[in-house]
């Protein structure tokens, strides 16, 4: 098991990192709405982001999931307003066989592609999925409705789970045959949609429904970790600077033993959300990415929500970001399944 | 003679087969009634028989496999050394006598020793002719282990040791053990400390086991009354002894850390029958705190892979800090775990503690001792919040 990094993910790391800190400001962040155009438009042309795992035989550059996990969890750090989660796990879901139209765009970042897979009053739970495609024609159309969509208001392509003749399987669609309801979110800094689908025509992309919630899992992961670790140190320099009774809150021992903790479970999460995508190419995914998912959105919502506790009363406030990162590890902790739900596939893959 | 030889050009498949291979054919016959002894609330258990074990371990060359093979060591891998830690806590094998030695000292005289002191005492901890004890903690000298107050004065060709250790595992058994003292009282408290080899057999020692909360006994307590060493039974200089003690390297832990996760997989199992068997298991809310203490165990292999992987890891230096604010209270928790899976038998204690009773009292000693988990967090928010001056 080799958890380093090569000189050459440094780098990328290191080169994301600075990209972001430069350009994904609060501010910017905070007047996006959930998407700034022009940061993703950068983010694909100029840094490539996009096209790091995909083939290169499909305009992309045929790194792995660990390069696509640098860069979402340096995403997670500044809470990226762009659909970078959604198009990578997208691209990851889908059969290159069967997507090869749509590889090379959603490689130069031409399109924005995210997948749909909960539905209403089914949740998360795959065999409950009620979305169907028919054939038609050449292709297939499809009905239902899906719900929780992540970026779904401004996807290009959706990637949609659905059964024909009790198969499973993804199928794309153009975003303009379908109807789409934009939410108002919880978490400011990445919107949802519901979208709803009438004999909208449709291509089968992929077959591995399954796996597309395990990839969704383990990016949700990885994000996290970013989103903790942001938080961590957003908190460590405020308790390093902020004064009461003549010295700085760090040098209090009830507030550094609980930072301590914070530190202990970020480590964790950072060991378990990389194992998973150490381990994305073998079965034992299929228990590792429910297993990040549930550890690092725990860690990051226990940072998060400890970070607002430590900063006191200006925590609270509309105007400091710790807010928005206990936002987003909440939405993350929430969404493709709560600690509970993660508990009970574990269990059931696990044979506990 | 070696079981394996050329252990660092073994490829680890092989490795481990050895290793299964040698383990298969020697813990039988007397030593098969080791299997599963010695282990934690256990340690009492057949010290005479697991001696014999140590010795047939040394013999086959499995002590002092991570050393480097100019000590005497085999030059073994960290992945092999997980391995042989894997492939022991698979077959039950008895808890250790000599890991004192060999994971404490051994590290510490090739950090820090003379050649002179390397080529006395690594030997026979890697033939477990010798085994040793860890002279820290006092009385008055628990977490703030930098007021320890035995004195140590040169004498000629000795050093005079006076003063009282505590909690001190296995110094009934221990041929020598490693003495923290006080070389220099005018010194600040962490300068005027040295690190003494004191021999254990002399009329200046005497060893007092206490007894555990499991009612057994495996540390003690040791007075020491003008006990003496010879003079060059110093690792690093008079005054060093603070640097010497703590520059021990978590390294060997993490090492440690893997197999011993091996062992809580097994207990981790024994939960689950046991409250298959009470009907526990059924209750879906007992069953989710399992589930929860599964994915605990399989976030501790995470940790310590990652850690092993990458030696500087993201919080250099205080790894063992993390790791053990990790698994002590996680095994805690299934000790607590084990009680709830028996129901109300396990308030019955007929004919002994049971396992999950020795399991759930043995753990409370887990975020205590080798640094408290209070001491392990001062630890890392040093790291991470700077020192708090002294005022």
């Amino acid at each position: 098991m080799e958890f380093g990094f090569t000189a050459e993910q440094t780098d990328l790391r290191d080169t994301v990192r600075a990209f972001l800190t430069r350009h994904a400001t609060s501010a910017r962040v905070r007047a996006a709405d959930g998407f700034d155009a022009e940061l993703w438009r950068r983010l694909a042309g100029e840094l490539g982001v996009t096209a790091l795992a995909i083939d290169e035989k499909h305009g992309g550059f045929g790194a792995s999931e660990v390069e696509v996990g640098i860069v979402l969890e340096e995403a997670g750090r500044v809470l990226l307003p762009a659909p970078y989660l959604s198009t990578v796990t997208a691209a990851a879901a889908v059969d290159p066989a069967l997507a090869a139209d749509l590889l090379p765009r959603l490689a130069d970042g031409s399109v924005i592609v995210t997948l749909a897979l909960a539905e209403p009053g089914a949740g998360w739970t795959p065999d409950r999925w009620a979305c169907t495609a028919r054939r038609s024609g050449d292709g297939y159309v499809l009905d239902g409705v899906k719900e929780h969509v992540l970026d779904g208001a401004i996807a290009d392509v959706v990637v949609v789970a659905a059964v024909c003749d009790g198969e499973p399987g993804l199928y794309a669609v153009r975003a303009a045959d379908l109807r789409c309801t934009p939410h108002d979110t919880l978490d400011p800094t990445r919107r949802q949609a519901r979208l709803e689908f009438e004999a909208v025509p449709a291509s089968l992309v992929g077959r591995d429904v399954r796996r597309a919630v395990e990839l969704l899992w383990a990016a949700l992961a990885v994000e996290s970790v970013g989103v903790a670790r942001a938080s961590l140190e957003l908190t460590v320099d405020y308790l390093r600077t902020r004064q009461q009774f003549g010295v700085p809150l760090a040098h209090f021992q009830a507030l550094r033993h609980r930072v301590a903790e914070l530190a202990v479970a970020v480590e964790a999460a950072t060991s378990s959300a990389w194992y998973a995508l150490r381990v994305a190419g073998t079965e034992e995914f299929t228990i590792a990415a429910p297993l990040a998912k549930l550890v690092a959105t725990r860690a990051a919502y226990a940072v998060t929500a400890e970070s607002i506790q430590l900063h006191g009363a200006i925590g609270f406030t509309w105007e400091h970001d710790a807010h928005l990162y206990f936002k987003r590890a909440t939405a993350n902790r929430l969404l493709l399944g709560d600690e509970v739900a993660l508990r009970r596939v574990i269990a059931a893959r696990a044979g506990l | 003679m070696p079981a394996v030889d050329d252990i660092p050009n073994l490829p680890d498949a092989e490795f481990r087969r050895r290793v299964r291979e040698w383990l298969a054919a020697n813990l039988t016959g007397e030593f098969a009634a080791l299997v599963g002894s010695g282990g934690p609330g256990r340690e009492h258990e057949n010290i005479e028989l697991r001696t014999r074990w140590e010795h047939e371990l040394g013999a086959a060359g499995w002590i002092g496999l991570g050393w480097p093979e100019a000590h005497g060591g085999r030059g073994a891998t960290i992945a092999q050394q997980v391995i042989f830690f894997e492939e022991y806590a698979r077959v039950g094998g008895p808890g250790r006598l000599s890991h004192m030695g060999e994971y404490l000292l051994a590290p510490t005289l090739i950090a820090f020793g003379t050649e002179e002191q390397q080529r006395r005492f690594l030997p026979s901890i890697a033939a477990a002719t010798e085994f040793w004890c860890q002279g820290y903690s006092e009385p008055n000298a628990g977490s703030d282990l930098a007021s320890v107050q035995t004195r140590a004065v040169r004498d000629g060709d000795v050093w005079r040791v006076t003063g009282q250790k505590v909690w001190t595992s296995l110094a009934h058994v221990a041929d020598w053990c490693f003495v923290l003292a006080r070389t220099d009282p005018d010194a600040p408290k962490r300068r005027g400390l040295s690190y003494l080899l004191v021999p254990m057999d002399q009329p200046g020692i005497e060893v007092r086991p206490i007894t555990q909360i499991t009612g057994t006994s495996e540390f003690n307590e040791v007075f020491f009354d003008g006990a003496v060493t010879a003079a060059e039974n110093i690792v690093g200089a008079p005054g060093d002894g603070w640097r010497v003690a703590t520059g021990t390297l978590a390294f060997e832990r993490g090492v440690a850390t893997l197999g011993q996760q091996l062992g809580f997989a097994r207990e981790l199992d024994e939960v689950f029958a046991a409250a298959r068997a009470s009907g526990a298991y059924d209750d879906p809310v007992w069953r989710d705190a399992a589930v929860d203490a599964w994915v605990g165990l399989q976030t501790l292999r995470h940790q310590a892979l990652r850690t092993l992987g990458t030696p500087a890891g993201d919080l250099p230096g205080v790894e063992a800090s993390v790791s053990k604010l990790l698994w002590a209270p996680w095994h805690q928790r299934l000790g607590e775990l084990a009680m709830t899976a028996v129901g109300p038998t396990a308030t019955l204690a007929d004919g002994g503690l049971s396992d999950a009773q020795r399991l759930f009292l043995y753990t409370r000693a887990d975020t205590i001792y080798g640094g408290s988990n209070e001491i392990q967090r001062n630890i890392i928010a040093d790291r991470l919040l700077g020192r708090v001056p002294r005022s």
